[in-house]
């Protein structure tokens, strides 16, 4: 079947259920009387996301990159052995910890959803990287590129493509786990959806999920479109620009 | 240019020291082909490797019109050497004009200058700008891509061209063709050219000299001719074949045994033309039990006979070969 039609499916069904639930438990009208709550709380849970985000990608992709390297090759897998262990602990336990050293409020929330977008972004990177034929890069060598050249003009733009996915899957489950901030008071959609679970009041605890799965779709959705602008046709993934011969 | 002195070069593999050259002394003139033919492992592509400096030689040195190359700059010094790969190498992500501007980019060329640069290269290499300069390397069949992999290296008009096996992945019709073309627009661009092959036709068609590697050595040296005639030679007899006669007439045309024509030929004999080799003279002369037959100019024009003695002497002549180092 086709990715896309089946990727619309997904999103249809997905929204249908959230509709579904959204009248059983009372009908918009219930929820829209939080949407100044919605509305600011979105803000606060977009931040949240890019602010551990934002320093994950520069993080990662300049992690991966220096892994890859022939001098560092051998910290790899270490490397990579760490952040699989780190990624292993679960996030509120991370947040927790985090709360131990920096207090409550956004900062313990932010650093648990760096290292959570961290393992993705890296791994991608290394693999991106490490696929490309060590041929084809010898003969960059061979052309005369200096070292950064050839990261810059041959290994980055080849990698794009798995490396933006790296980043689409962290981003995507950080809108996603980010809601656990509220527990340590870091604010976003978490407040909505935790406080309506405690209330036993379905609309507000609606109010905060279906906006973050809003979220999460549309992020997922402009990633993606993102990725398609800046990958070269020429290692596209689909079908349009294949071989015509 | 290129002189190759004493060039050794050693290294570990598990633990075991591995000798990959073993003193290798070669001499490539300016505007010559140097075929370096031999079966894999032989340190061909090592050779080729050290004189781009991709590898690190252990000993001996390489000399680039007098010049040791280890004095140069390593990234000027490859810009100005063009490097043709089996695997042809061609970025996926870039355009056929952006592949072959590749070192104009990095020798900071406008953008205006290079491409009409790569569309003057993909003309020489026979294919229409207009229909390739946009096209992605996925979009084209080996052949075609091959012929991008050498435009690139030509890109920038470097004297020193490295070839390691490049028409080596290609089916045999297409490597024929790539063979034919490359050796016209040698015998226009006059590049020094060092061109690694197992092959044994390759080497003997494209080359001007050839040294064949044995084990990290030279074992001969010498022009095609030199070495299909050296008789009595038993590894050369080993290595070539035992139909070296039949390769030698390959490499010579009718244009150099025709000899004045002092009777008329009857009808339905087959014609042959100055430039036709001398196998193909040879397979006609045999095949209708003929002592000799006619040849003809372009324009119609009698050129002379090609007779079956001549052919015989020309193989009695043999060129004297070079000693192996």
């Amino acid at each position: 079947m086709n990715p896309r039609f089946m990727r619309f499916c997904v999103v249809g069904a997905g929204i249908a259920l959230l509709c579904a639930a959204a009248i059983a438990s009372g009908g918009a009208a219930a929820i829209l009387q939080y949407r100044k709550e919605m509305v600011h709380l979105s803000q606060q849970h977009i931040m949240l996301v890019l602010y551990s985000g934002g320093p994950a990608i520069v993080a990662g992709v300049l992690l991966g990159i220096a892994l890859t390297r022939r001098s560092l090759r051998r910290f790899c897998e270490p490397v990579m052995q760490v952040l699989n262990i780190v990624t292993a602990i679960p996030t509120l336990a991370i947040i927790a910890l985090a709360m131990m050293a920096l207090g409550v409020g956004k900062p313990p929330a932010l650093v648990a959803l760096f290292l959570h977008a961290l393992l993705p972004i890296v791994r991608n990177t290394v693999e991106g990287l490490r696929q490309l034929p060590p041929a084809e890069l010898e003969c960059a060598r061979g052309m005369g590129m200096t070292p950064s050249q050839t990261l810059m003009l041959v290994e980055l733009p080849e990698a794009l493509p798995i490396i933006a996915q790296g980043v689409r899957v962290a981003l995507v489950i950080n809108v996603g786990v980010a809601p656990l901030a509220f527990l340590v008071g870091g604010g976003g959609l978490g407040d909505l959806i935790f406080s309506g679970i405690d209330l036993f009041e379905p609309a507000m605890m609606l109010a905060g999920a279906i906006p973050t799965a809003a979220l999460a779709v549309t992020l997922d959705f402009l990633l993606s479109r993102l990725t398609r602008l800046l990958v070269s046709p020429g290692i596209r993934n689909d079908d349009a620009t294949v071989a015509q011969l | 240019m290129i002189q190759i002195e004493n060039l050794s070069k050693e290294f570990l593999q598990d633990g075991k020291r591995v000798v990959a050259l073993d003193g290798i002394d070669l001499e490539v003139p300016h505007g010559e082909v140097c075929v370096l033919l031999g079966p894999s492992g032989c340190g061909k592509t090592t050779t080729l490797k050290i004189i781009n400096r991709l590898v690190t030689p252990t000993g001996g040195r390489v000399l680039v019109d007098g010049q040791d190359t280890g004095q140069f700059d390593v990234i000027e010094l490859r810009r100005k050497i063009g490097y043709v790969i089996q695997q042809v190498g061609l970025f996926p992500h870039m355009t056929v004009e952006e592949n072959i501007g590749v070192v104009p980019r990095l020798l900071g060329w406008t953008v205006e200058k290079r491409r009409q640069r790569a569309r003057d290269l993909l003309a020489m290499v026979g294919l229409d700008p207009g229909a390739y300069a946009g096209r992605y390397p996925r979009e084209l069949s080996g052949g075609q891509a091959q012929r991008i992999g050498v435009a690139r290296a030509l890109a920038a008009d470097p004297p020193i061209l490295l070839m390691d096996e490049p028409f080596g992945a290609l089916d045999p019709l297409s490597r024929e063709a790539l063979q034919d073309e490359f050796l016209t627009m040698q015998s226009r661009l006059n590049k020094t050219i060092i061109f690694v092959s197992h092959d044994i036709d390759e080497a003997f068609k494209m080359a001007d000299r050839i040294a064949i590697f044995r084990q990290g050595r030279i074992a001969r040296q010498g022009t095609p001719d030199a070495l299909l005639a050296a008789a009595n030679d038993p590894f050369i007899e080993s290595f070539i074949g035992r139909d070296r006669a039949l390769k030698r007439l390959r490499l010579r045309r009718c244009v150099e045994v025709v000899e004045a024509c002092n009777h008329p030929f009857p009808g339905g004999v087959p014609h042959l033309a100055p430039h036709d080799d001398l196998r193909t003279a040879l397979s006609l002369l045999v095949e209708g039990n003929f002592d000799a037959l006619p040849c003809f100019n372009a324009d119609g024009s009698l050129a002379g006979m090609v007779r079956l003695t001549e052919i015989r002497n020309l193989l009695d002549g043999g060129a004297t070969l070079e000693a192996a180092s």
